[in-house]
C-alpha cells in the first residue's frame, strides 16, 4: 500500500514536472515572423528613422528594446526578435506577436518596466506586471504621457520613452528636463 | 473720374502685387521642403565662422552635412571640426562635447539629434543657433568673454542663452523645453490660448527654474492649424526632419486626430518681466 502511493506520488511528480516544462517551453504566437529590418542598423540611425515616424510597428519596437538592453540587435527576424524577448521575460509569452501591427503603450509600458527593473506598486506586487498597471506606474514616475494601454505611440513618442528608460538604468533617476510633468 | 479710378486701380494691383504676410507664411510653413536644402552651405554673410570642435565622443554619435545630398553619415571623432549646417545623431548611452572655440561648451546627450546652423563671430559677438529634432543637451555658455547670441530652437520654443548653464531638451511628449543651472536665460514660446491664435510669449528664467511649453491639446491644435501664421526657420537640421517637427509637434496622437501641424515662430527677444526667484517658470 505505501510502496502503492509512493509510485502514485512519483507519476504525479513526474506529469507535473513534465507539465511545468510544457509551459515554458510554449510556443510564442508570432504574425509576420519572416519581416526583416534594416541590417547592420545602429542605434543614432534606428532612433532617426523612427523619428519620423508616425506609428512604430512591432518589430521596431522589439529592436529598440534590444538595442537599448543588449547595445545591438543582432536578430535577422521578427520571430528571433520576439522570442529572444520571450525568453527572457521582457515581452510576455501570451501576447500575440505581429511584426507589422503598431505597437501599443501598454506593450512599451511592460517591457520597459521589466528592462528597468521597475517593481510598482501593491497591485503590481499583487498581480505582477501588467499593461494596464505598467502604464499607470511609468505615469506616475512621470516617464511616460497620458495616454490609454490600447493607444499606438509615434515614432517621437517612443523615442522619448526609450531615452528615459536608458537614463533610468544607468542611473536610477530621471533628470528634471525628461519628466513629463501632468 | 476716370484718373481716379485708374489711380485706384493701381493701387489695387500694388497692393496686391506686395508678398503676403499670412498666407505667403503658412504657405511657407507647408512646404518646408522649399528651403534650400539640396545647395552647399553659404558662406557666412558677415563675421568669421565661429570655430567648433568636438572634445570627446562617448558612445555611438554619428556626423553629416546637412546642405549635401550626396553626404552620408559618418562616425563622429573626439578633436575634429565641425562646419555649419552639420547634424549630429547620437545613440543609446552616448555623449558627445562639443565646444565652441571660448564662448560655449555644448553636450550632445544620449538619443538626441541636433544641427548647427549660424555659426558666426563679428568681433566680439558670437552666435550659434543649435536645432533640436528631439533629446536633450545642455549648454554652458561663457557670459563674460563677450556678446553672445546662443540660441537652441525646438518644436515648442527657441531659447537664447546668453551666458548660462542651461539644459534644453525636446522630448516630445514633455512640455518642459529648458531647465537652468546658473545664470539666466530667456525663452521665447508659443503659446496656444482659446482664442486659436498663436500667442507668443517671452520668459526671463534665473538659476534652477524650468521653462514649459504649454502641452497642447490636439484638439486646439488642430483648429490652429487653419488659423496658424507660423513660419519655419531653419534650424540646421535637413527639411525632411524640419517637416517631420512641423507635422508631429506634440508626437502624440489621440484615436482618430489627424497629424498637427505648428511652427516654431522666432521674433525678436523683448525684455520681458523678471519672475521672482522661487516661482514657477511657466505660469
Amino acid at each position: 500500500m505505501k510502496a502503492k502511493a509512493r509510485h502514485v506520488a512519483f507519476l504525479a511528480a513526474v506529469v507535473l514536472a513534465a507539465g511545468m516544462m510544457g509551459c515554458s517551453q510554449q510556443a510564442i504566437k508570432v504574425s509576420g515572423g519572416e519581416e526583416t529590418l534594416p541590417a547592420k542598423e545602429g542605434s543614432p540611425a534606428f532612433l532617426d528613422r523612427l523619428s519620423s515616424q508616425t506609428s512604430v510597428s512591432e518589430n521596431d519596437a522589439y529592436r529598440g528594446v534590444l538595442m537599448l538592453v543588449d547595445g545591438e540587435d543582432t536578430s535577422e527576424t521578427f520571430r528571433e526578435r520576439a522570442e529572444r524577448l520571450a525568453a527572457t521575460g521582457t515581452a510576455a509569452r501570451i501576447w500575440k506577436h505581429d511584426a507589422n501591427r503598431p505597437i501599443t503603450r501598454g506593450k512599451v509600458a511592460f517591457m520597459i518596466c521589466k528592462i528597468c527593473k521597475i517593481r510598482g506598486g501593491v497591485i503590481m506586487h499583487l498581480t505582477g506586471a501588467t499593461q494596464r498597471y505598467c502604464v499607470r506606474e511609468l505615469q506616475y514616475m512621470e516617464m511616460m504621457g497620458p495616454g490609454t494601454p490600447l493607444s499606438p505611440v509615434t515614432g517621437l513618442e517612443f523615442v522619448a520613452l526609450l531615452t528615459r528608460a536608458d537614463v533610468y538604468r544607468k542611473t536610477g533617476e530621471l533628470p528634471a528636463i525628461m519628466e513629463v510633468t501632468q | 473720374m476716370r484718373e481716379q479710378l485708374l489711380i485706384g486701380l493701381v493701387i489695387l494691383a500694388v497692393a496686391a502685387s506686395a508678398p503676403a504676410g499670412s498666407e505667403g507664411a503658412a504657405k511657407a510653413a507647408d512646404k518646408p521642403t522649399t528651403a534650400p536644402a539640396t545647395t552647399a552651405p553659404a558662406a557666412p554673410a558677415a563675421g568669421a565662422s565661429l570655430k567648433v570642435t568636438v572634445v570627446s565622443v562617448s558612445g555611438p554619435a554619428q556626423k553629416m552635412l546637412a546642405g549635401d545630398e550626396k553626404a552620408k553619415w559618418q562616425a563622429l571623432k573626439a578633436g575634429e571640426a565641425l562646419d555649419e549646417m552639420t547634424v549630429i545623431r547620437t545613440g543609446f548611452g552616448a555623449k558627445v562635447v562639443l565646444k565652441f572655440e571660448d564662448r560655449a561648451v555644448v553636450t550632445v546627450n544620449n538619443a538626441t539629434k541636433v544641427g548647427l546652423s549660424e555659426l558666426r563671430k563679428d568681433g566680439d559677438r558670437a552666435s550659434a543657433n543649435i536645432g533640436l529634432k528631439y533629446g536633450t543637451v545642455r549648454a554652458s555658455v561663457e557670459g563674460r568673454q563677450g556678446n553672445n547670441d546662443f540660441r537652441v530652437s525646438t518644436p515648442r520654443a527657441v531659447l537664447s542663452i546668453k551666458g548660462s548653464d542651461t539644459e534644453v531638451g525636446a522630448n516630445v511628449d514633455s512640455p518642459k523645453v529648458a531647465h537652468t543651472y546658473t545664470g539666466r536665460f530667456s525663452m521665447t514660446k508659443q503659446m496656444v490660448g482659446l482664442g486659436l491664435k498663436p500667442q507668443i510669449k517671452q520668459m526671463n528664467l534665473g538659476g534652477g527654474q524650468t521653462g514649459s511649453s504649454s502641452f497642447i491639446p490636439p484638439v486646439i491644435l488642430t483648429s490652429t492649424k487653419r488659423a496658424s501664421q507660423a513660419r519655419i526657420t531653419n534650424f540646421g537640421i535637413p527639411p525632411a526632419d524640419v517637416k517631420t517637427m512641423v507635422n508631429h509637434t506634440t508626437g502624440q496622437r489621440g484615436s482618430g486626430t489627424p497629424s498637427i501641424t505648428t511652427g516654431n515662430v522666432i521674433v525678436p527677444t523683448p525684455p520681458g518681466p523678471t519672475l521672482p526667484p522661487g516661482e514657477p517658470g511657466f505660469p
